[in-house]
């Protein structure tokens, strides 16, 4: 490995407890104990990125942002958990609604039925009004 | 077999670098606390879609700069409500400002480097994402990623000498 391909790989090294264990940094670790020149620009570059990191860190959210994320997280959970029912739930529902409605379809048709009743009687009045009463009189005896 | 999501866990620990990330692409307070919202509310609802959870913070800054391109793009759609550069500077609040001054200075600079060099730059400040994430996040080869850390590096610490007074204590370039 030459000393441009171990800066390239040492570009993207962050700190020994992150990527210590990552073994594509050992070789350039070992390039670094024979190269006085490579080892004062690693140490350099070590230094800009703390003194970039450092001032970056002072990019600071508002206050309010993690509580507001929380709230929207168990607003949404809340609004998936309402529609989101199990299709066994969903199917017992759908069959006690429409059990009831025939149901309630079949006791009516068994009933008096009151439209025709009141169509007769309907029927009846206008008849009375028209005919003369007495030839019902007369029909009737 | 996928554990659960313990998603108030991961907002407590990824908020603030999702945060910074995203006030690095908007350089306004606003958005970027739209953007942080907005994309967990995306995991919240994609979470069953997550096979990986080692894989989350990758995801989530991949989600987010998702979301950031896909606004831009439907900025670009409506030209009368296009934000230029200069005005999304005049957008950022006074107090962002003032507690971000050297973080700004940092993120005026990264503005200047080419723009494939600066999405890795602020994927290892910022997010503090390994190569390998950042491979994973911005779907490119792992030696591309060194690459450009690499070259990015050397741009940034050219201009932050340019910029940074002489007494500050950054390395000089070489």
């Amino acid at each position: 490995m030459n000393s441009d391909a171990a800066k390239e790989i040492l570009s993207a090294y962050r700190s020994e407890d992150r990527d210590g264990a990552d073994p594509i940094f050992r070789e350039a670790f070992t390039q670094l104990e024979n190269d006085a020149e490579l080892k004062k620009w690693f140490e350099e570059q070590i230094d800009l990125d703390r003194s970039v990191q450092q001032k970056l860190a002072g990019i600071e959210p508002p206050a309010d942002l993690q509580a507001k994320i929380l709230a929207r997280i168990r607003g949404e959970k809340v609004r998936r958990s309402v529609f989101a029912l199990p299709p066994a739930w969903l199917a017992v529902a759908a069959c006690l609604v429409l059990g009831g409605l025939a149901l309630l379809y079949s006791t009516h048709r068994g009933g008096p039925d009151r439209f025709q009743e009141f169509k007769t009687d309907a029927l009846a009045m206008v008849l009375l009004r028209r005919v003369d009463p007495s030839s019902i009189w007369k029909r009737r005896t | 077999m996928r554990a659960d999501l313990d998603l108030e866990t991961i907002v407590s620990e990824l908020y603030s670098p999702l945060y910074r990330f995203a006030f690095a692409l908007t350089r306004n307070e606003t958005q970027a606390g739209d953007l942080t919202q907005e994309t967990f509310l995306i995991l919240t609802r994609q979470q069953a879609q997550v096979r990986d959870v080692t894989k989350i913070k990758s995801w989530l800054f991949t989600t987010l700069r998702r979301e950031f391109l896909r606004g831009l793009r439907s900025q670009s759609s409506h030209p009368e409500v296009e934000l230029k550069p200069e005005h999304q500077d005049l957008l950022v609040s006074d107090s962002a400002v003032s507690q971000t001054i050297d973080a700004g200075t940092v993120l005026e600079v990264l503005a200047k480097i080419e723009e494939s060099y600066r999405m890795v730059l602020e994927l290892f400040y910022l997010a503090d994402l390994s190569y390998k994430e950042i491979a994973v996040t911005l779907d490119i080869p792992i030696g591309t990623v060194m690459s450009r850390l690499s070259r990015g590096k050397e741009q940034l610490r050219t201009l932050l000498a340019k910029t940074e007074p002489p007494n500050k204590n950054l390395p000089r370039p070489r």
